[in-house]
């Protein structure tokens, strides 16, 4: 693993409705490693995770993102940049008036492929996310919530993007769609290198797949490290969160 | 990546592939590929030392292409490929999509489709009917004292229909003053005939266009809300969240909405016919000379209170189409963005399309009893 920052944060501060959200919280994702957002209910994994995708501003500080600084960048910068991530959000988020196969190839529209081949990657990716091709047609309301979230990380991984993010991909599934879920990031990390910010609560999870662990608290980082040093870590909440004491 | 160069070259019995296998590049390999012809060898080697970048739609390219290719009765063996490489080649192959998604082609049936429509409109009727049965012994139940009144939900509903809905509704109506009040002193001003404006203006604002337009504009403004919020509700299973706590979606939601319409939507009228008449005096005053003593004096003694009243009479079976349409569309919505956006138009026009036809029965019965 190449040790370079994908992501720098630094000093970042939000404040929503008169609180602070975040306050001076500073974070560093390294190239190809996969990192875990972990932290209490309403610490704010959600509104970080949006401000590092552009979806909301942070009130103060500074973001840096594969070298573009995300308060100083430029539309087609932007553009550049939405273009090499993939983004799983808590909701799904799956477009309700197209079917799961319209869903997933949405994002090739800008490749204009031949319409056999967009259906062969979609039905690839499908069954990486552990659905088959008899979901293919029908419509997200159909689904169960589980299958919802497969689907919906079918069409995050579809461009193969440098970096995914993912929030709390493995609520409402099933212990042994998590394991599958948990291997097939491993593999896709190993295969593709891909960057993996994902935000879970399950701890079992966190241990199987991260690199490290960035624990939310107080609005700032806690502290970033190994699962095995981050659960020994002598804060209260880290210790209420991994032991429930 | 979007610059990515990529290409295939056949030669001596080995595919050499080059440069980035990747999105950017898939169709350009598709087409060399499948320009290339294999001479005499029933043997291919497929070479990827020179690959770049390599992401899983490349790799699914290279599978797809060997299983052609074997089907055509080749010999294929991979070489060369990096650590890397293989890794994508093994995970995209233990996910290949075998099944092909079946998408029906087929013109659908004209009978078919025609008979649906009956059947879909019927139902829809059926439906509708449903509903008003539901809500009336809902009501019933409401008037004989075995449910509970939602007083405060009623109060929201006369706040965001009615208060809130005058600012709009004065200036719209007062406009359609001024502009009636135009067109007939137009007319009137050839004959000398100045004074029987306010006979006109009076009659036909209190009677007609005051209902009628105030009707229209709650439509749009006020059917088509009701149908969002509840259509939005259900989306989200909040009326399921109801349900299971006990409470009817026709107790909390529905009534309250109709209810909270039928009383504001006269005193709207109301409201309405006073801007009307106000923007066709003052029209009438910087127009034709008509003092505002002259005018409200003929208002008083030529426009009989009966107009008035038949005008409000109609209001609240306005309120009840408006009220009735947008509640029962938005109850229909399911699951999709799309159903909401459907029903939400369906909902404004179908109340539109029911004031004027109700409109028109008014005229006929009142006309029958020479109102
Ligand atoms: N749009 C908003 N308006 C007001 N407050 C908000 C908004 N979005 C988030 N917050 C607040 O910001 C805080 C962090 O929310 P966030 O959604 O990031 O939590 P989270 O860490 O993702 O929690 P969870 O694990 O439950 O998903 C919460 O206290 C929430 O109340
Ligand atoms: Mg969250």
């Amino acid at each position: 693993m190449t040790q370079t920052a994908v992501i720098e944060i630094a000093q970042l501060g939000t404040r929503i409705g008169g609180r602070w959200i975040h306050r001076d919280l500073n974070l560093r994702v390294m190239r190809g490693e996969i990192l875990v957002l972990a932290g209490g209910s309403g610490t704010g994994k959600t509104v970080l995770l949006r401000e590092m995708i552009l979806l909301r501003r942070p009130t103060c500080g500074e973001i840096n993102m594969l070298g573009f600084s995300l308060t100083k960048i430029s539309r087609s910068q932007q553009q550049h940049l939405r273009h090499q991530w993939g983004v799983l959000f808590q909701q799904n988020a799956l477009f309700s008036s197209l079917t799961i196969l319209q869903n997933v190839i949405f994002p090739l529209r800008r490749f204009s492929l031949d319409k056999t081949i967009c259906h062969d990657l979609a039905l690839l990716k499908l069954k990486l996310a552990g659905l088959g091709a008899d979901v293919a047609a029908r419509y997200p309301a159909a689904l169960s919530g589980g299958m919802q979230k497969r689907a919906a990380l079918a069409r995050a991984l579809m461009l193969d993007p440098t970096i995914v993010f993912l929030d709390e991909p493995t609520a409402g599934l099933d212990p042994g769609r998590v394991a599958a879920f948990d291997q097939l990031i491993l593999d896709l990390r190993a295969a593709l290198g891909l960057t993996i910010v994902m935000v879970t609560h399950d701890v079992d999870s966190m241990r199987r797949t991260a690199d490290r662990i960035a624990f939310l608290g107080e609005g700032k980082v806690l502290c970033v490290d190994t699962p095995e040093k981050v659960s020994q870590h002598a804060h209260p909440l880290v210790q209420q969160f991994f032991h429930n004491v | 990546m979007l610059d990515a160069k990529a290409t295939i070259d056949f030669n001596a019995g080995r595919l050499i592939c080059s440069g980035d296998w990747c999105l950017p590049t898939l169709s350009i390999l598709m087409a060399k590929l499948e320009a290339l012809t294999f001479a005499d060898t029933t043997t291919l080697v497929w070479d990827g030392t020179a690959i770049g970048q390599l992401d899983s739609a490349g790799a699914w390219l290279i599978l797809h292409w060997q299983r052609r290719l074997r089907v055509r009765g080749y010999q294929i063996s991979h070489q060369h490929f990096s650590d890397t490489h293989q890794k994508i080649l093994d995970l995209v192959s233990a996910a290949y999509p075998t099944e092909k998604i079946k998408i029906s082609t087929a013109l659908p049936n004209l009978l078919a489709q025609v008979g649906r429509v009956a059947v879909g409109l019927s139902m829809g009727l059926l439906r509708y009917l449903y509903f008003v049965g539901q809500l009336t012994v809902s009501l019933v139940r409401h008037v004989k004292g075995s449910a509970r009144w939602q007083p405060a939900a009623l109060a929201t509903q006369i706040l965001r229909t009615g208060l809130q809905a005058l600012p709009i509704i004065g200036l719209l109506s007062c406009l359609v003053g001024v502009v009636l009040a135009y067109q007939l002193g137009v007319q009137l001003q050839s004959y000398g005939a100045n004074i029987f404006i306010p006979d006109l203006l009076g009659l036909s604002v209190l009677r007609e266009f005051g209902p009628l337009l105030t009707a229209i504009m709650v439509a749009g403004r006020t059917g088509s809300a009701f149908t969002a919020e509840l259509g939005m509700m259900k989306i989200n299973q909040e009326i399921d969240a109801l349900r299971t706590m006990g409470y009817l979606p026709d107790t909390l939601l529905i009534l309250p909405r109709v209810l909270g319409l039928v009383i504001t939507l006269p005193l709207l009228v109301l409201w309405a016919d006073i801007f009307g008449v106000l923007g066709g005096m003052v029209m009438s005053h910087a127009m034709l000379d008509l003092s505002w003593h002259a005018f409200l004096d003929r208002l008083q003694h030529q426009v009989p209170l009966r107009a008035l009243v038949i005008g409000l009479c109609k209001a609240p079976v306005f309120a009840l189409l408006i009220a009735g349409v947008g509640c029962f569309q938005g109850m229909a919505v399911t699951g999709t963005a799309e159903s909401l956006g459907k029903n939400t138009t369906r909902s404004v026009v179908l109340a539109i399309f029911f004031i004027i036809l109700a409109d028109a029965a008014f005229s006929i019965v009142f006309s029958w009893w020479g109102l």
